[in-house]
């Protein structure tokens, strides 16, 4: 053993962590093109070196000395890509919309929940109200007519506006990220936000139905619940995956497929939180505003046919490209 | 790649074909760091109402209308504090591989479960996870969760395929690649290791191991009182009687029995290397 080939080691050992010093402080973008070289070749030497010392049983901190680099270094050297705008703008171009054709399963699911709940809520409310109340309060129905009566809903000023919507968004922000979250719990979670966020909104359309004013309100909830009430859905859709990927693992084992389920609902909930922004400003902008039921259910339908055309555009596409239609998403399932 | 795991660490096969060590992060710790970000959550929230609101300075409703600057300042506000709360984990975990303030401060770092550094999605899926690990209260699905899960997980780092790993402060072994507490110890002594280390169970060498390799970490304040302990068990074991010698003994026979049992006298197994000039003194082959 000579010392000299000791002193290059200890040599090559320091250049190591300080290039790994170099990137914690700066990234590896501020790194020169030389340097990012010698990163990577030094970081496969010394590996060598940690290879070589845990055989040879050497010095118990000299092992744990180069462990410690080799962790710092395969962290920096292995790390996923980058995501950059093209990966954004990508994921609202095409693979949101796919993610959610290939997961129709459970966003159904999510969505036959919430809208059951709607309608055993509005039922029971119109038809059954004692029953209803045992249910779901009716308080909360009476308080959203109250204010319907009393005319403070399209009473607020423009300048109001801002303020309604960034609220409105961040509340229903929270409540897509805990049906996503609940997911975890076998999606028994899930099934509870969408059921009550379901029963609400059967149970006051009921109210306004009892009063002779269900257009009333579904013109001026419609506008922006068009893609605000799917945005829940798909958030609860997420949720469900999630309880699926762990539910029924398939091939894979059970945590691998409750991890590869979780990283395409928390994609889903990105687009989702995207929708929810743009329902928070329409209901903040335009649904409060006065304008006539009739115009407001127009602009509901066109919001109901931009966003399911775009949530179907890739099939569409696919049908059109080829004869095999939806074969060819299902083929892209597979592939992935 | 295999990931292999026993209490408080876990192997990673790299590509390399080296395994790398990881101590997994502890509850304690991970409270600390918790705590520290939830502190920094906590002052960015105040001093932004406290900028806002010297900004703004006057009531939002005015008799009869909402003045609409201040209307846009609070939907500023109600915006930012909800990027604060959900986007702050997020934001520096991505940009700072898988650190948080808090992490940084108690050298905690978020890893993939191949030790991989993390991106966007792992921690997005990690801290919306969250909302379920913080139940009831301060965290108790979490820290139940964790304590049940071998790898010290909560649902967010299951959910994510993350874990939490503690960043070894690194320090340079000394010049001559030499422990330096290593002293030669009497013919005698290395006899008996080599005779009885057999009688050990495989409990108590995974506890002398697992005492070496935090010794570092402990400190001697608090290290060697236990290697003092563990000699005079091992000591006892072995036959031999239990007085204490001198602390450099007593860690290199520590040393010693690790390594008789990891490689055996007559195996041909490259073990501890005496050279000639100092016995006991280990030195690269």
């Amino acid at each position: 053993m000579g010392g000299c080939r000791n002193e290059s080691k200890r040599n090559r050992w320091n250049r190591f962590r300080d290039l790994l010093d170099a990137v914690q402080r700066g990234g590896l973008k501020r790194l020169k093109r030389s340097d990012l070289r010698e990163l990577s070749r030094l970081y496969r030497i010394v590996a060598s070196d940690l290879a070589r010392a845990r055989t040879q049983g050497t010095d118990p901190d000299e092992i744990e000395y180069l462990n410690g680099l080799v962790a710092r270094g395969h962290s920096i050297v292995y790390v996923p890509p980058i995501s950059g705008w093209h990966r954004i703008t990508g994921f609202f171009t095409g693979e949101f919309a796919r993610l959610i054709l290939q997961n129709r399963a459970p966003l159904a699911a999510a969505a036959l929940v919430f809208l059951s709940c709607a309608a055993a809520g509005y039922l029971t409310a119109r038809y059954a109200p004692t029953m209803a109340d045992s249910i779901f309060p009716r308080v909360i129905g009476e308080q959203v007519y109250q204010r319907f009566q009393d005319n403070t809903w399209f009473n607020d000023p423009l300048s109001a506006r801002p303020l309604i919507s960034s609220a409105i968004f961040t509340n229903n922000l929270r409540v897509a990220a805990m049906a996503f979250a609940f997911g975890i719990t076998l999606g028994l979670g899930t099934i509870y936000v969408l059921a009550t966020n379901g029963l609400m909104l059967g149970s006051v359309a009921a109210h306004f139905a009892l009063r002779g004013h269900a257009l009333d309100f579904w013109a001026t909830v419609l506008p922006h619940g068009v893609i605000e009430l799917s945005a829940i859905c798909l958030a609860g859709g997420a949720g469900l995956l999630l309880a699926k990927g762990f539910l029924l693992p398939g091939d894979y084992r059970r945590l691998d497929s409750l991890a590869a389920a979780a990283r395409k609902s928390a994609r889903l909930v990105m687009g989702v939180a995207v929708l929810l922004l743009i329902a928070g400003l329409i209901e903040g902008f335009y649904s409060t505003a006065r304008v006539a039921n009739s115009s407001r259910l127009v602009f509901s339908a066109a919001t109901g046919v931009l966003l399911y055309g775009y949530i179907l555009w890739p099939l569409l596409r696919d049908r059109m490209n080829s004869h095999s239609g939806p074969a060819a998403i299902r083929g892209r399932k597979r592939g992935q | 790649m295999t990931v292999m795991n026993e209490d408080g660490h876990m192997e990673v096969l790299a590509p390399e074909n080296v395994s790398i060590e990881y101590d997994l992060a502890g509850l304690g710790s991970r409270f600390v760091a918790c705590f520290l970000d939830t502190l920094i959550q906590t002052a960015l929230l105040v001093s932004g109402i406290i900028v806002l609101a010297v900004a703004t300075d006057g009531p939002l409703l005015e008799p009869g209308s909402i003045n609409p600057f201040r209307s846009i300042a609070g939907a500023v506000m109600v915006l930012y504090s909800s990027v604060v709360l959900l986007g702050y984990h997020i934001f520096f975990e991505t940009l700072w591989n898988g650190q948080s303030p808090g992490k940084r401060w108690t050298k905690l770092r978020v890893r993939k479960d191949g030790g991989y550094g993390i991106g966007f999605t792992e921690s997005a899926i990690r801290n919306l996870l969250r909302l379920v690990d913080f139940l009831p209260y301060l965290y108790g699905v979490g820290a139940v969760v964790m304590l049940f899960s071998k790898r010290g997980k909560r649902l967010g780092d299951y959910a994510a395929g993350t874990v939490v790993v503690k960043e070894r402060a690194a320090r340079m072994p000394d010049d001559r690649f030499r422990s330096p507490i290593v002293e030669k110890l009497d013919d005698e002594t290395v006899r008996r290791i080599e005779a009885y280390v057999s009688r050990l169970t495989r409990q108590e060498l995974s506890t002398i191991r697992e005492f070496l390799r935090r010794r570092e970490e402990l400190g001697s304040y608090r290290a060697d009182p236990m290697a003092a302990k563990l000699y005079v068990h091992v000591a006892g074991r072995m036959g031999m009687d239990d007085s204490l010698p001198g602390r450099g003994q007593v860690y290199t026979f520590l040393y010693r029995v690790v390594d008789a049992h990891d490689h055996p006298a007559g195996t041909g197994e490259p073990g501890l290397m005496e050279n000639g000039q100092g016995r006991g003194v280990w030195t690269l082959k």
